[in-house]
């Protein structure tokens, strides 16, 4: 397998892999960056090669998920889970209008709530229900298996709903 | 819960940050060059590799200086003798028939012949 064929592949999923790698670095910026880029890497360096045992994004979200592990144990650890959600919260400027605003908003009542579930969870739901990617993908994508995947979502979903319940923004 | 809401909050958050990803070519280019900052794992490999380097070559050292010791080993177990190995010698040149055969008890002169025992 050639570099023009992962270069045509990763091109088409670039933003969603870096939307894999803000997840999987507690949306921090940088280091969601530095990750990406070592998952690039990878590719050059022949440590991460695709085998058709799944689906491409399936696989490629799995080594991003590995690189973001790699990182997270070499480099400084995140001191807790709702520091870097609100570091990661977005900003809002003078000339945004009011419909940005309470957007901005939701996200950051959203983005909290999330931060309030386990890592596995917040994977899990996010794969789900942004990356359209099924239970047993995501499972594969997460590394662990299917049965506990469907664990993760079930008692996600009921979480986040009771978080969201309690919160200003109701579902 | 409702996942169509579920969904429309994932987009919103999700979308809001990939916004500005980096550039897909430039990161793609950047791998390509390896010029890329790493978390520096390498030099633990390099030392731990000579560690194991230098450990080995010290274990073949020792095994091959300790093998003329061997043979010197056994030489001088041919060699050994028993500290009392002289006694034993000069106990063989002894002629022990003599005196022990003419040996007799202090006491012997007190015990009463078996023949007065008999006619008693």
């Amino acid at each position: 397998m050639d570099l023009s064929f992962y270069k045509k592949e990763l091109e088409q999923i670039h933003a969603e892999s870096f939307g894999w790698a803000l997840r999987c670095c507690n949306y921090q910026r940088e280091q969601a960056k530095d990750v990406l880029q070592s998952a690039y890497l990878k590719i050059f360096e022949g440590k991460a090669r695709f085998n058709h045992k799944s689906s491409f994004k399936t696989w490629w979200f799995s080594v991003i998920r590995h690189t973001a592990i790699d990182w997270k144990t070499k480099l400084t650890k995140v001191s807790s889970r709702e520091q870097a959600m609100e570091a990661g919260s977005p900003s809002v400027d003078m000339n945004t209008s009011l419909d940005e605003i309470i957007k901005n908003e939701h996200q950051l009542v959203f983005k909290k709530a999330l931060g309030q579930l386990s890592q596995r969870q917040q994977e899990v739901l996010q794969l789900v229900f942004y990356h359209d990617m099924t239970i047993e993908k995501a499972a594969t994508a997460m590394g662990v298996s299917i049965g506990s995947a469907r664990t993760h979502y079930k008692r996600g979903k009921q979480n986040l709903g009771k978080i969201l319940q309690n919160s200003d923004l109701k579902i | 819960m409702d996942d169509k809401k579920l969904k429309s909050l994932f987009g919103e958050l999700v979308n809001g940050e990939i916004k500005n990803a980096p550039n897909f070519e430039d990161m793609w280019q950047k791998a390509e060059k390896n010029d890329i900052k790493k978390p520096l794992f390498k030099p633990f490999r390099l030392v731990a590799a000579a560690s194991i380097l230098i450990a080995g070559s010290l274990c073949v050292m020792l095994w091959l200086n300790r093998k003329p010791a061997t043979v010197q080993t056994t030489v001088q177990m041919l060699e050994w003798q028993s500290p009392t190995a002289g006694l034993l010698k000069i106990e063989s040149n002894v002629q022990p028939s003599g005196s022990i055969l003419e040996w007799q008890s202090p006491t012997s002169v007190l015990m009463i012949p078996s023949s007065i025992k008999k006619s008693n």
